[in-house]
């Protein structure tokens, strides 16, 4: 009885000696909310990196990989939206971590998170690919992340392979519609010869400024005939599909 | 049961408001909890005596300072004992970086018990020497990685449900089961590899 009395007297001395005070509870709100609003936002990020593979695999040029003379598994491998994969593999893992930080947060098994937030993660993500949010963000990814070109199979390396037939880069000088110089992204000029070119969508034109890819064939340096001409973002496809097969 | 709980954690929710109001009535919060959790972080930890009572003094300032965190929704008890687990375990963990060694082990009679549970059914310790298994247990208890050790004290010695254990331990009651059963099987190995049969004794 002695020790019980020693203990709780020590103890409340040391609370009166050193000035210890209960945290106040508005700093536990705060850290509450401050968590709980972080999973929101990785979990939104999650949705984005979803919709986003999305827009990759079913935008994916595959009629281009043909050109680039790739096996099967490169071109499989082109297919996979390696990058934002990775993206969400990453923003799901923080995702988990703060949720597990949660107060609640432990009582879900891994199993049970991992299959709600793929849920979220699909239905918010449709919706995002639906409203186009992810033609945004590939547009904004590949201006402000060096790495994101590198790796996205829609990414201006992969149309920037003139010896297979691939140019991409911005018209420089519109002379008519049969020639136009472009630059490329490593900002070389390129004569382009378009005469009898293809443009895809069919009613697409485009000016001085804009960003285009071509298909076509390398004929001397820093010389290209084109065969067909795309925008640099391509238009939903369903629609084109519409319109080069009126009814 | 359920309506002893319910008064239980009512109880303890008024000790907690009345301790937020004044410091002096924290004090019926030590003496309610300090046997329990000296029991628990001596199980853990096996800290010296003198280490035991600073430990169990930070221990209670901790759930001082942090007693505005406490939520309603949880027993007192599950919350006041995870401040005591994760004291105890950082205090396991202080003292293998610097001592690389841990005081003898110290189990009570308790310890029997558990041996009694991890036995088959139709065996029981009572034809034994009960000081002799005493040690034994304990001396593999001390071998367990802290996580077996922790679920096996909170089931077997705290009497914990696997509900308080997922509190305590902040993991899912899925995962507190599975570790349950790890850890049996563990106690079971170590305890034959020191020459005990849990299944014969």
């Amino acid at each position: 009885m002695t020790k019980t009395m020693t203990l709780e007297k020590r103890v409340l001395e040391r609370i009166k000696a050193q000035g210890v005070k209960p945290t106040p509870k508005g700093f536990f709100k705060a850290r509450d909310t401050m968590l709980w609003f972080l999973v929101g936002v990785f979990l939104a990020a999650l949705s984005i990196g979803t919709s986003m593979i999305i827009f990759m695999v079913r935008s994916a040029d595959r009629g281009v990989y043909a050109r680039l003379g790739l096996s099967f598994s490169q071109k499989l491998l082109y297919s996979i939206p390696l990058f934002w994969i990775a993206a969400t593999v990453v923003v799901g893992i923080i995702a988990y971590v703060n949720f597990r930080r949660t107060r609640t947060g432990y009582r879900l098994d891994t199993r049970q998170i991992v299959i709600a937030a793929a849920i979220v993660a699909a239905a918010f993500g449709s919706i995002a690919y639906a409203f186009n949010i992810s033609r945004y963000v590939d547009k904004a990814a590949s201006e402000n992340i060096p790495l994101y070109n590198a790796v996205s199979p829609l990414n201006t390396t992969r149309w920037f392979d003139p010896e297979h037939g691939l140019l991409s880069g911005s018209v420089k000088v519109k002379n008519s519609n049969a020639s136009f110089t472009l630059r490329d992204e490593d900002f070389e000029l390129w004569t382009v010869k378009a005469e009898g070119a293809a443009f895809l969508p069919a009613a697409f034109r485009f000016e001085s400024g804009d960003r285009i890819k071509i298909i076509g064939k390398k004929t001397g340096d820093f010389q290209f005939q084109a065969i067909e001409i795309r925008p640099w973002e391509m238009p939903e496809a369903r629609p084109q599909k519409q319109e080069a097969n009126p009814d | 049961m359920a309506e002893d709980k319910l008064t239980a954690a009512k109880a303890d929710a008024a000790l907690v408001q009345r301790a937020l109001e004044s410091s002096d009535e924290f004090g019926r919060i030590i003496e309610k909890y300090q046997e329990p959790l000296r029991r628990y972080v001596r199980r853990i930890a096996r800290p010296s005596p003198d280490d035991l009572d600073i430990l169990l003094q930070d221990v209670f300032i901790k759930a001082y300072e942090n007693l505005n965190d406490f939520d309603t929704s949880l027993p007192f008890s599950s919350w006041i004992y995870r401040i005591a687990h994760n004291e105890a375990i950082d205090h396991l963990r202080r003292k293998r970086r610097y001592a690389g060694s841990l005081d003898e082990p110290a189990y009570d009679d308790d310890t029997v018990a558990l041996a009694d549970t991890l036995a088959s059914d139709d065996d029981t310790l009572a034809d034994v020497d009960r000081e002799y298994v005493k040690k034994c247990i304990a001396a593999v208890l001390d071998e367990l990685e802290p996580k077996y050790r922790s679920v096996l004290v909170l089931k077997f010695l705290e009497d914990k449900d696997y509900g308080a254990i997922s509190d305590i331990l902040r993991k899912p009651p899925g995962t507190v089961a599975t570790l349950i059963h790890r850890a049996k099987k563990e106690f079971r190995r170590l305890a034959e590899e020191k020459g005990m049969h849990l299944g014969t004794i």
